[in-house]
């Protein structure tokens, strides 16, 4: 199968130049080959019990992060809330 | 002698039977600090309230209190570890000025016992690397010749060991980022067994393969830290609920009748003439120790750079979708649009190798590509994972390189991309397979830099490995080990 | 001209009422200031790790047990990747492969008649934040406190034909989640959403047309409305000569239509891979047999009993067994204190329904209680107090609380039915009624109702209506 790279670049949200796109393409093309190496999947138990985990109860703490603490890194901020460029879907 | 030529067990005799404060160490370390960061660059952070902390133990110590055995010891944390309140960039312009809200995990657990951080170390931007020259701040030089890699992704927690600039790190490893470093930088380093440390606040990469590590100048220092950062954690679902013996003060040098695997695979023509003769040396003086010698075959770990290659990529492209501009970190200016804003905010903070991966990572979840790839590594995972543990069946250590040669040359890494991702034949396997392994220095090149060897075992096996490194170090008179100090 | 036949499927999203949120510790509660529930794991801070909340699969489960799923006792949950800014992780931890319930079914009534809709599955995931927008920033403002919030997505087969069976299978499913008390089922707090797909052949095809789904679907009548303009779109474009293409399509209820979205060729691709930051979730046999035992009757059996063994409507049934709590306090007076399930179900549907929509208190709001509301039934059947005074006596009840035989004595509404003072009160009342009585006796015989209804009057409502009729009739004759 023919991969698209730009269309990989849209679904992980990157730009690239040209020329960074087709070598982009060309390590795309090595781990083809790179996957061709591997065996084929064997049969195998799709889950082991031992890899069980433990769940947690339902208890709620008092707030761990003050609100001035959750917008502290934030790059813009605006009425106690993240801003960001108007959302059109 | 300088305090930070000593090793964390010495330090740590030393000030419980009061002959030097914490202060005068951190004094000590601050001081080589000055005199050899911007030869080094280990760090990307250096902490402005080392003394305030080294202080703070004192008088605990004065007051009779009963302190931990790794109170008041400095210690450089890699920069993907979250420190509250101190700046933790991953050595990527996308987090240059993130400061996090909360401690990782084993951040509590250092705070608690009172060890003294010193600073951030550098790495590989997000751990992606084995130079510690994807940094955002610049590489890192190696102790032993500043023209030399420190190796990565935790170059600069190895180069700060190394190097006297810290006496005790933490790093992270997901494919060798602990071992690698150690074994170019001539000190111990640990990649403790999956589930075995607490991976909350570690900056994720592949989440699946890495776990926090640890890096010292000997065994027992490394088996200190381990000792007080392993454990189940509630906050970690993927940490294992066991019970831990204390292995800080437990190793033994009897290792008699120890059974000890020697994979032919991990031989091969890539490895470097001198690193190979080390490491048999090394195994002769296992031999003469009285441990059992036994060839063993491990045909499955010519697939484990691929499949490292896919899952981690993978887990790469989820994890780093967070960075997204919009709560924190870098947010490229002036965008008018939300497309507009993820796009450049992505293309502009993160470095050329990290989307790379995210690319990669994209590629093989993409839909089509799923089976074909992903699912096909997961099934080649689980073979690699039996073969090794089928192995531990028969033996109770495997000894091989930790890496082809040893430190390369500044620049010479760049070079040849995939050539280097072979390199790391030899630890991705114990990252694919969870299990716990560590590089122990047990050589010099011609040129003067210092040769690993790396000790595997089943997993939850650390004692063992403790073991083994500690009766070499005993065997060998430490000629190996504890930096460019030796 | 052709016959049509729709075909629906349903995807209900639904809010847990857990304590605290799927994955963290937060507080899991709607209508607080924006970003105050929030820690570094809802939000998505760089190292934070998810820990799986046991009630949330509790919850899920005992759905599942609800709906005659199959209950997977080991099931993984996957990342499903997109960037939205409500999103912090840029991926929702949800199930893919294996989700939690699987293969179930839903008997849900339709005019009257019982009809089977097919569960695909029933998962557990997180739910996003919010966007805000105010008057001052142009852009969008995000709010991340419903981050995390636990959801399960309730995911039907293509079962249904008309937006009145969707309807009914939407309403079961609230009630369900209402009756295991796993839902707050607010939907102006969109605490239930659904995504609809709809598709359309013509009658007696066995193939499947091509479907839409679609979104923003946030309230029962908006999914009928949605359907029904979806079908006639549908249909149109096919008589028109055209073709359904497969897309998502977005409802605007306002407006009354639905608009394109996304289409095939740009449709999202969700790249699920296995959550690697949690192992998995097991039930365990004894786990599992404890959240049987916890299922309570379920809608659709409650109603048909309340038709079959009660004899009421199928609205009688519907309005009782709609609300959990008016269910609820009709079978405690029927079978715990044997009052005749007809009274009470007309009590607590005019009386007692109007004290609640005047005053917006649900029933347990009021101060009535089972056993008070069967003691009054019982004292009105006995002729103890008229039907009257039996509203009066049950006013206060609804207000401040009280027993019935007591606020009958403290009002003095005790009916009367001593002949002795009704002959004295009859007497009376003739006496002062000169020309009723006169009309009676001309032949006016409806004149009687007036005189028994001012005898009525005159004993302050406490006289027994059928004895006082009849001493009047007698005195008149």
């Amino acid at each position: 199968m023919k991969t698209d790279v730009s269309h990989i670049a849209r679904l992980a949200h990157l730009r690239f130049s040209e020329q960074e796109l087709s070598q982009m393409e060309k390590d795309m093309t090595e781990l083809a080959e790179m996957v061709k190496e591997l065996p084929d999947p064997q049969e195998q138990a799709v889950f082991s019990e031992d890899n069980v985990m433990q769940l947690r109860e339902d208890d709620a703490e008092p707030m761990s992060l003050s609100r001035q603490d959750v917008l502290a890194n934030a790059p813009l901020v605006q009425s106690g809330c993240f801003a960001v460029p108007k959302t059109v879907e | 002698m300088k305090l930070y030529k000593k090793k964390a067990c010495e330090l740590s005799r030393m000030l419980r039977e009061r002959k030097i404060s914490s202060e005068e160490i951190c004094r000590d370390i601050l001081e080589r600090i000055d005199s050899t960061e911007s030869s080094t660059n280990a760090y990307i952070t250096v902490c402005d309230d080392i003394i305030e902390h080294a202080k703070a133990i004192d008088k605990a110590v004065a007051e009779g209190r009963d302190i931990h055995p790794l109170a008041g010891i400095p210690i450089a944390v890699k920069d993907n570890i979250s420190t509250k309140g101190l700046r933790t960039t991953c050595a990527s312009r996308m987090l240059e000025n993130y400061v996090p809200p909360y401690d990782a995990q084993v951040i509590t657990r250092l705070r608690q016992a009172g060890m003294v951080i010193t600073g951030k170390t550098n790495m590989d931007e997000f751990a992606m690397g084995s130079s510690t020259e994807n940094s955002y701040f610049g590489c890192t030089h190696n102790p032993y010749n500043y023209d030399h890699s420190a190796g990565g992704s935790s170059g600069g927690s190895a180069a700060a060991v190394a190097g006297g600039e810290a006496i005790l790190a933490l790093g992270s490893d997901t494919g060798g980022s602990v071992r690698q470093p150690a074994s170019f930088c001539g000190i111990t380093g640990l990649k403790p067994t999956y589930g075995s440390v607490s991976r909350y606040g570690l900056i994720a990469f592949a989440s699946s393969l890495e776990q926090v590590g640890v890096l010292g100048k000997c065994a027992a220092d490394t088996a200190m830290l381990y000792s007080l950062i392993c454990g189940h954690d509630s906050k970690d679902a993927t940490t294992a609920r066991r019970v831990y013996s204390d292995l800080s003060t437990g190793s033994s040098y009897n290792i008699k009748g120890m059974k000890i695997g020697i994979p032919e695979e991990y031989f091969g023509a890539d490895v470097s003439e001198e690193s190979a003769k080390a490491v048999y040396e090394s195994i002769s003086c296992f031999e003469k120790m009285g441990a059992e010698v036994r060839r063993i075959s491990l045909p499955n770990t010519k697939y484990a750079v691929n499949t490292y290659y896919i899952i981690s990529s993978a887990e790469a492209s989820s994890n780093l979708a967070r960075y997204d501009g919009v709560r924190y970190g870098f947010r490229a200016e002036s965008c008018s649009s939300l497309a507009e804003m993820y796009e450049r905010t992505r293309s502009e903070g993160f470095g050329s190798e990290v989307k790379r991966r995210i690319m990669l990572g994209t590629f093989v979840l993409s839909s089509g590509f799923y089976d074909d790839y992903y699912k096909k590594a997961l099934s080649a995972r689980n073979m690699i994972r039996q073969e090794l543990l089928d192995a531990f069946k028969e033996c109770d250590i495997i000894i091989t390189p930790t890496y082809p040669t040893p430190a390369l040359r500044l620049g010479d890494s760049a070079a040849d991309r995939m050539g280097l991702y072979n390199s790391d034949i030899f630890t991705v396997p114990a990252n694919i397979s969870g299990l716990p392994a560590m590089s122990v220095p047990c050589g010099m090149s011609s040129a003067g830099l210092p040769i690993g060897m790396q000790l595997m075992g089943a997993p939850f096996s650390e004692q063992l490995l403790f073991n083994a490194a500690y009766a070499f170090e005993c065997f060998t008179d430490e000629c190996f080990a504890g930096g460019v100090f030796r | 001209m052709t016959e049509y036949e729709v075909v629906i499927g349903l995807e209900v999203h639904a809010e847990l009422n857990t304590k605290s949120k799927i994955y963290c510790s937060c507080l899991n509660r709607f209508g607080l200031q924006p970003n105050t529930a929030v820690c570094p794991v809802c939000m998505g801070l760089p190292g934070a790790l998810p820990v799986l909340n046991k009630k949330a699969v509790e919850y899920a489960a005992r759905m599942g047990l609800a709906l005659n799923c199959r209950i997977n006792t080991l099931s993984r949950q996957d990342r499903k990747n997109y960037f939205y800014p409500d999103l912090p992780k840029a991926y929702q931890i949800s199930q893919a492969d294996v989700p939690l319930c699987e293969n179930g079914f839903a008997d849900v009534l339709v005019n009257g008649s019982v009809k089977r809709i097919r569960i695909n599955r029933i998962h557990i995931e997180e739910d996003a934040g919010k966007l805000l927008h105010d008057d001052v920033y142009e852009g969008s403002l995000v709010d991340l406190n419903r981050c995390g919030v636990p959801l399960i997505e309730i995911v039907s087969e293509p079962d249904m034909r008309s937006s009145a069976e969707a309807k009914a299978f939407l309403d079961n499913i609230k009630m369900t989640l209402q009756y295991l008390c796993i839902s707050d089922c607010r939907m102006q707090e969109g605490s239930i959403r659904c995504d609809v797909n709809v598709s359309v052949r013509k009658k007696g095809e066995a193939a499947f047309g091509t479907r839409c789904e679609m979104k923003n679907v946030n309230s029962f009548s908006a999914a009928v409305r949605g359907i029904e303009y979806e079908a006639n779109r549908q249909i149109a474009l096919i008589e028109a000569g055209g073709t359904v293409e497969q897309e998502t399509r977005r409802w605007d209820d306002a407006k009354g239509k639905s608009i394109v979205m996304r289409t095939k060729e740009n449709a999202q691709d969700y790249r699920y891979f296995p959550e690697p930051d949690l192992s998995l979730i097991e039930i365990e046999e004894d786990t599992l047999d404890e959240l049987k035992r916890s299922i309570p009757e379920l809608p659709t059996e409650k109603i048909l009993r309340y038709m079959n063994d009660f004899g009421f409507t199928e609205i009688e049934a519907v309005l009782i067994a709609e609300d959990k709590e008016r269910a609820a306090f009709l079978d405690a007076c029927v079978s715990e204190h044997g009052s005749s399930p007809g009274s009470i179900c007309n009590w607590l549907l005019t009386d007692i329904a109007k004290f609640q929509n005047d005053t917006g208190r649900s029933l347990g709001e009021t101060y009535l209680t089972p056993i008070q509301l069967s003691e009054l039934v019982s004292m009105t059947e006995k002729g103890v107090i008229s039907n009257t005074a039996g509203k009066k006596v049950l006013a206060v009840m609804l207000q401040s609380g009280g027993d019935p035989e007591e606020i009958t004595e403290r009002l003095g509404l005790r009916q009367n039915s001593d002949p002795d003072s009704l002959i004295r009160l009859v007497k009376e009342v003739i006496a002062s009624n000169e020309k009723p009585v006169a009309d009676y006796r001309n032949g006016k015989k409806n004149a009687l109702g007036y005189i028994v209804g001012q005898c009525m009057k005159r004993s302050g409502g406490t006289a027994n209506p059928s004895m006082a009729r009849e001493l009047v009739a007698k005195s008149l004759e």
